[in-house]
């Protein structure tokens, strides 16, 4: 009886000791740059934060830290990055998009269809949108890839440039081609992807996304990383370069298979309020 | 075994490509695959398709259509072993498909394809490319190929831990 009075006891003191310490670990704190949240210490990378983006760690592991942030979401930022003190650029970019990681607008199909709900009423001023995010993409094109009909392999790195330009993102790289997904919900952006959608059946405007090869007969890096394209129409792609067909045509479906027609919902989470505020949204 | 058959599938693959793109020219030629699966076959369908590319009559979605055909050819191309000798022979005939499809391969496909193979044999690739008589297709080339290395190499950035 002793022995178990002793033993519960041991016990209690062990979960004491470990709340405690778990307490004193939680905090408050700030992200010191645009920042991957990874599912582990370097694991897989789940999103992109913005600079000034309020986190609660709640443990650490080698250089990591478990963060929670936005309403309720958990993942891994490297300790390099977090600060107690919230970075004094961040009044200017990132204020606007703090506490907007809002989990409603996550990973779910009900969450999805709530937010085509809420486009169907909110349509115009997302078309709006989409329209800022092709003229800022043809404009890249323009600035920085001399206008070439041919892309040559930036197609992530073109697009993400298109929406840093059109005030849509604020931050830098939201993964491969392949990954980009959940950076783009995080923009507002929703999968309307269906069943038997093809690139020519997929709405005007939308990003589409393509996941790595599947099977063999594929090579080369798009077979690895995957590939992003903003469809203008069915004669114009928007990448590093202004195409007139899209991916699947030169690889076909398997070697570049459609997993994501990305669309702008009502509310443009990382957008500047400037651009909200013309676009009415 | 399983990639016998699947070469024997993109060879009938490549027979129904050249046959629809060939459609509007009488006499075209079409594929004749009794022995699927080595360097000889492959590189017959290589030719074959560079003439395609080559081809005046055909128009730009017949030649886009050959596109995939042309990329699984070029991917199963590089299982295959070779002597030295067969190989400079191969990057001969690649350098001239990529410079006969280079107009029509709006998403520098046949390079990306073959990117891999030209970082191994960069010097054969980058010399055989100069000796192209077109030297604008040669700079376009080159170039194309500047870039997907730079991408390979900063392929980190729109990765990487600070954005």
């Amino acid at each position: 009886m002793r022995n178990l009075h002793r033993l519960i006891l041991q016990i209690t003191s062990f979960t004491v000791t470990l709340m405690l310490a778990t307490t004193a670990l939680a905090g408050i704190e700030y992200t010191t740059a645009g920042v991957n949240v990874r599912q582990g210490p370097w694991g897989r990378i789940l999103t992109g934060i913005p600079e000034g983006t309020k986190i609660m760690t709640l443990s650490k592991k080698n250089e990591f830290y478990r963060v929670k942030f936005g309403n309720g979401r958990v993942g891994w930022i490297h300790s390099k990055y977090i600060s107690k003190e919230k970075p004094k650029t961040a009044g200017t970019e990132a204020d606007y998009c703090e506490g907007c990681l809002d989990p409603s607008i996550g990973d779910s199909i009900s969450s999805a269809s709530e937010e085509i709900k809420k486009m169907a009423l909110y349509g115009r001023g997302a078309a709006c949108i989409s329209s800022k995010i092709i003229s800022a993409a043809k404009s890249v094109i323009k600035s920085r890839y001399g206008n070439r009909t041919r892309g040559r392999g930036d197609c992530a790195l073109a697009v993400r440039q298109a929406l840093n330009k059109a005030n849509v993102w604020p931050g830098g790289g939201i993964g491969h081609a392949k990954d980009m997904m959940p950076g783009l919900r995080q923009m507002g952006f929703v999968n309307v992807i269906k069943s038997g959608m093809t690139p020519e059946s997929a709405p005007e405007g939308t990003i589409l996304v393509y996941g790595k090869a599947r099977g063999s007969g594929c090579r080369g890096l798009g077979s690895t990383y995957g590939h992003v394209e903003i469809k203008e129409n069915n004669n114009s792609y928007l990448y590093d370069g202004k195409v007139k067909f899209n991916i699947q045509k030169a690889f076909g479906a398997r070697c570049r298979p459609l997993i994501g027609v990305m669309k702008m919902s009502t509310s443009c989470k990382t957008c500047k309020q400037s651009v909200k505020k013309s676009c009415g949204v | 075994m399983k990639k016998l058959i699947l070469l024997i599938l993109i060879s009938m693959q490549v027979n129904v490509a050249f046959a629809q793109a060939s459609a509007p020219k009488k006499n075209a030629p079409v594929a004749k695959s009794a022995q699927i699966g080595s360097w000889v076959n492959i590189r017959a369908d290589l030719i074959r398709l560079t003439q395609q590319f080559q081809n005046k009559n055909l128009s730009e979605d017949q030649k886009v259509s050959l596109l995939p055909v042309t990329n699984e050819l070029l991917s199963y191309m590089q299982d295959i072993q070779l002597g030295t000798n067969e190989k400079m022979e191969q990057i001969q005939i690649v350098v001239q498909l990529l410079a006969s499809s280079l107009e029509y391969d709006f998403a520098s496909s046949n390079a990306d394809t073959v990117y891999f193979e030209y970082a191994k044999y960069k010097g054969a690739y980058i010399q055989t490319i100069k000796q192209l008589t077109n030297t604008r297709v040669a700079k376009e080339l080159l170039s194309t190929f500047r870039d997907l290395e730079a991408t390979a190499n900063n392929v980190q950035s729109e990765a990487g831990e600070v954005f």
